[in-house]
């Protein structure tokens, strides 16, 4: 068998108390945390795993991620439209679909989409639990809900998190944030000099910008390198594990109890089901092969838009409420580029080392709408920003070898860059879902998933206010050319939220407030699919936390927060 | 922010259905591509970046794309094996790959007069070939990065290292800090400071 489909952890286990499908950052939390508890845990990954030795003791997994630019372009890194499509429309009046392509697709390997994130990792703010009773019943066409949790009572959780994956970050320099029970567990990285610049554009302008959290090492942590600010980390897995991406963390630390057993390559294609119980998964392994695997309890974690699909395909499992699939939020991008004479060399470091929550806005306040958090980065690596230029000079001018080359050497669209990028806040509709394709199918046969989604004017309007103003900080920090980006149909948002929210009523939710489903015993969902509401913030660090406290109902249901004693 | 068009593709079926299906190079070390094809790339390549004496290994890497067996080398340099769905996948790239650069390189046309799809697809194959890692087989001794002042993809150093007590930035190429030194290639005119909001 090849490598990256090999067993790994304790290959001696047979039964389970618990199988996990996905192993992304809500799976991997939750077989930490599961584990640890002395259950016995199957994760099942369609993935591939492409670290050497996630299960050693005595030595740091070997990452075969390289600082590559080919690695994180070439289309298996992402799935690739062909053999795994999803389908998407604006509304049932586009007709069945409007295009086939890669839907707001999350890598699918070991350790899911963190792999290949940069891992920034804000916290949510106490607000954000809240927006059904704050902001919910004057907005038409919008599904604002309550979390069923809270910021306080998440709070051990995220601090747990954050020492678990390493977090870097200063206490109480972002002047929205909720409150802490502990510091950082690391102080922030070295700060890249675009950020640096345009922070201090944000403060003459009266802004509070800040070392944005991350789960990337800015010193030695529990075993695992200082961060090199190597400029491939947006986009790839990092060759060093520096950054605490879920399998060199929770899933490793799951796989050192013994009491767990991974299983790559494995891809559920239905859980089948009995008066109300999950029997048993139905798997692809890794040559074609049909696999049946058991356990006691199930917790899906495949994301936001597969697990709702998952369920879909399963004889619409847990859909009494017609809510599966349904409330899918990504987030409002709005992003302007600057230019600047002078070399901006953000193509080095971390992507982002300083962002700001002002344009987080407050309910309520026209004068401050609720968009989100503000990333400060640059351009991309040459080959992406490559073809940038030929289709300028394509559209502009025809194109000639020798404007290509002085266009890369002079190299506008990298060295000389900054992208600003809000995370805003996207209204849930309950008309923006996942639902089957009728009949685009993927490489074994299995319906695809269709989106159907269009933007509400909430956030339409939220991005003309801040647009305008992410312009004029480019402006004060030097650009010579400030450009709003227009927004594609897609939302090319890799953040993924909804479709199997979690609340007290059953009408209206589909899992119970400790993740369970309301209308299946033994499942469980512990990915982004929670979500009631996007907020305006980066999501994985939530949805680990949020895994955590699920998984930490499972064992001790009254008083989750006993599995961080 | 910039939508790329995908056109990587592989051929992950063994090398005999390459050998299989091109005639052999005279060039033993082209496994798949005709010396022929060979000079047809390299041509296209002077066209798309302009040569300053050293080589873009345009043909070398689009060779090993057709006739290696691995997508994607690992850190440790070894290639890496594709999963069942990725495979899938990388066999349907590879097979429209071919059915487009094939008759690309025996049309006989310069790079102006192929349409704008075809020429899209030589432009983004020698361009990978001038940036990718070494191993791929183009950008020798990270010459084409060099050539746009990028470090490449180099492994497995950043820009920062830890010296046992703080981080260190290397002072030719900071990361926090100006760029020490002139612009060698400072953009051609003064631009005019210009918002489009
Ligand atoms: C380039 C990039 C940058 C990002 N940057 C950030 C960032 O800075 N900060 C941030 O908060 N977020 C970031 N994200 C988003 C982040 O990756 C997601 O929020 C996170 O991965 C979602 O976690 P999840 O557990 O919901 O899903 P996933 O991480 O997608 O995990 C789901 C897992 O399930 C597996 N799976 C799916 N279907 C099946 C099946 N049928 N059978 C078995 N296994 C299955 C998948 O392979 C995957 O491993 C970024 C994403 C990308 C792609
Ligand atoms: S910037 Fe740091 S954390 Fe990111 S990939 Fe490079 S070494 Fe890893």
């Amino acid at each position: 068998m090849r490598q990256s489909a090999q067993p790994v952890g304790n290959t001696s286990l047979t039964k389970f108390d618990v199988l996990i499908i996905g192993s992304g950052a809500g799976g991997s939390a939750a077989a930490a945390v599961l584990c640890a508890q002395g259950q016995k845990v199957l994760v099942l990954e369609c993935g591939p795993n492409r670290f050497l030795g996630l299960d050693a003791r005595d030595r740091q997994p070997l990452s075969l991620f390289a600082n590559d630019e080919l690695q994180g372009s070439r289309p298996f890194a992402f799935t690739d439209a062909s053999v795994d499509p999803r389908t998407w429309r604006t509304s049932p009046s586009d007709g069945e679909r409007k295009y086939v392509t890669q839907v707001n697709a999350l890598p699918k390997v070991v350790g899911g989409g963190a792999v290949y994130a940069d891992l920034k990792t804000p916290r949510f703010q106490p607000d954000d639990f809240h927006l059904g009773t704050l902001i919910g019943g004057t907005m038409t066409g919008a599904s604002w809900a309550d979390w069923p949790v809270d910021y306080d009572m998440l709070e051990p959780f995220y601090a747990w998190v954050e020492k678990q994956i390493g977090v870097q970050g200063e206490a109480g320099s972002s002047p929205t944030e909720g409150h802490r029970s502990t510091p950082y567990p690391m102080p922030p990285g070295t700060p890249m000099y675009v950020a640096l610049k345009v922070a201090d554009a944000a403060r003459a302008l009266g802004l509070h910008p800040h070392p944005y959290p991350g789960a990337v090492n800015s010193r030695p942590y529990d075993g695992r390198p200082a961060c090199a600010e190597c400029g491939f980390c947006t986009g790839f897995g990092c060759a060093s594990n520096a950054k605490g991406t879920p399998p060199v963390t929770q899933l490793r630390h799951a796989l050192l109890t013994g009491n767990c057993l991974l299983l790559p390559e494995r891809k559920v294609t239905r859980l089948n089901a009995s008066n109300g119980s999950i029997t048993s998964v139905s798997v692809i392994g890794p040559g074609g092969e049909q696999e049946r695997y058991t356990a006691d309890r199930y917790v899906l974690a495949a994301s936001a838009i597969e697990s709702a699909r998952l369920c879909l395909v399963s004889d619409n499992l847990g859909n009494s409420s017609d809510q599966v699939g349904r409330n899918l939020t990504f987030h409002r991008q709005t992003n302007a580029l600057g230019i600047f004479e002078e070399v901006t060399h953000a193509d080095r470091g971390r992507t982002i080392s300083h962002g700001w929550t002002d344009f987080r806005g407050v309910p309520n306040d026209p004068a401050r709408p609720l968009g989100g958090i503000v990333e400060i980065s640059g351009g991309p690596q040459p080959i992406q920003e490559a073809a940038f230029y030929r289709e300028v000079i394509e559209l502009f001018r025809g194109f000639s070898g020798e404007r290509y080359l002085r266009l890369l050497q002079q190299s506008p669209g990298r060295r000389h860059m900054v992208a600003l990028a809000i995370w805003a806040e996207d209204a849930p509709q309950a008309t923006n879902r996942v639902d089957l394709d009728p009949s685009v199918k993927d490489l074994d046969g299995i319906p695809a998933a269709r989106v159907t989604y269009q933007p509400h004017a909430f956030e339409l309007s939220a991005s003309d206010f801040y647009r305008p103003k992410l312009l004029d900080v480019l402006i004060q920090a030097g650009a010579k050319w400030a450009i709003p980006q227009p927004a594609p149909e897609l939302p090319e948002s890799a953040h993924l939220h909804g479709t199997l929210r979690f609340g007290p009523d059953a009408r209206t939710s589909v899992c119970r407030p400790d993740g369970r489903f309301h209308d299946v015993g033994n499942l469980w969902c512990v990915d982004g699919s929670l979500f009631p509401t996007s907020s305006g913030f980066n999501p994985t660090l939530t949805i680990m936390a949020l895994a955590t406290y699920v998984a930490g109902a499972m064992v001790f249901p009254s008083s989750p927060a006993q599995v961080l004693t | 922010m910039l939508s790329r068009r995908e056109v990587m593709v592989w051929l992950p079926t063994a090398l005999a259905v390459a050998r299989c299906a091109k005639p052999q190079s005279a060039d033993a070390r082209y496994l798949a591509l005709s010396e022929a094809q060979v000079k047809a790339l390299e041509a296209y390549a002077d066209a798309v970046l302009p040569p300053d004496g050293s080589t873009l290994g345009a043909a070398r890497y689009v060779d090993k794309l057709l006739s290696d067996t691995a997508p994607f080398i690992g850190s440790n340099g070894t290639p890496i094996e594709l999963d069942r769905v990725s495979k899938a996948a990388w066999e349907l790239r590879v097979k429209a790959l071919r059915e487009q650069l094939e008759p690309i390189l025996s049309s006989g046309k310069t790079l102006a007069q192929l349409s704008l799809d075809d020429r899209e697809l030589v432009c983004s194959l020698v361009t990978e070939a001038a940036f990718a890692r070494p191993e791929y087989g183009g950008n020798p001794g990270l010459a084409g990065s060099k050539r746009v002042g990028s470090a490449g993809p180099v492994m497995p150093e950043g820009f920062v290292h830890w010296d046992g007590s703080k981080n260190v930035e290397q002072a030719d190429a900071p990361v926090s800090t100006a760029e020490p030194g002139a612009d060698p290639h400072p953009f051609d005119r003064r631009p005019a400071t210009c918002s489009t909001r």
